[in-house]
């Protein structure tokens, strides 16, 4: 039984938890960058997929490259 | 009991425009910072001058060094308070990665604190600074 709004496409997964030696700590800006927006924004969860606890260290890792300069708070896209 | 020490790791971005030799005058300092607050150096990590994400104070790169250290737990705050004098520290950030360590089991000779053996490296560079620039080391053995 299909439900009607159904999403379609590729599942989401945590690219942390399929790949543990993906670095994810703030010495590995090339990383985290790539779970920014145009904007620099941090991308929710619901779009990248990952699971909450990478999230969390996440979340904590991209901002402690930001103080450091290592990533942009803002970026004009 | 002995005192329980706690490892850190600091990232230090200096100002660019800074000669080669006195960046290795201000290393050496910042690693005085730490053996002086009875610190020990663990691991030191030259990332070089890297583009700056934003400008901040006017630059657009920074030298980045990366130091870790262990130590009891006013080594982080000294430190903090030293950099902050330093007008040629664009900003610094330390983070704990362990605590509640016992000095004796870390790498690194127990009994000097102050001289660890594998700052060797840093003592030399530290010397070579002293003799290039007698009148700036002085000021840190205040």
């Amino acid at each position: 039984m299909a439900h009607p709004y159904r999403r379609r496409g590729r599942r989401k997964v945590c690219r942390f938890c399929v790949d543990p030696s993906l670095p994810l700590n703030y010495k590995h800006p090339e990383v985290l960058r790539q779970f920014l927006s145009e904007r620099a924004k941090i991308v929710p969860r619901r779009i990248s997929g990952n699971c909450s606890y990478h999230q969390r260290l996440l979340t904590r890792e991209i901002k402690r490259a930001r103080n450091v300069a290592l990533l942009p708070f803002t970026e004009m896209p | 009991m002995a005192e329980l020490w706690s490892r850190y790791e600091s990232l230090i971005l200096f100002d660019p425009d800074l000669g080669e030799e006195a960046r290795t005058e201000l290393i050496g300092r910042v690693k005085e910072y730490i053996s002086n607050a009875s610190g020990r150096i663990l691991k030191t990590d030259h990332w070089g001058l890297r583009d700056l994400a934003f400008a901040m104070k006017g630059r657009s790169k920074a030298y980045y060094l990366l130091v870790e250290f262990a130590g009891p737990a006013p080594v982080s705050t000294e430190l903090a308070r030293r950099l902050n004098l330093l007008d040629t520290v664009l900003k610094f950030q330390t983070i704990k990665l362990e605590d509640r360590l016992d000095p004796s089991e870390l790498p690194g000779p127990g009994e000097e604190p102050g001289v660890p053996a594998a700052e060797e490296k840093a003592a030399e560079v530290a010397a070579a600074a002293r003799a290039g620039d007698v009148g700036e080391a002085e000021k840190t053995e205040e």
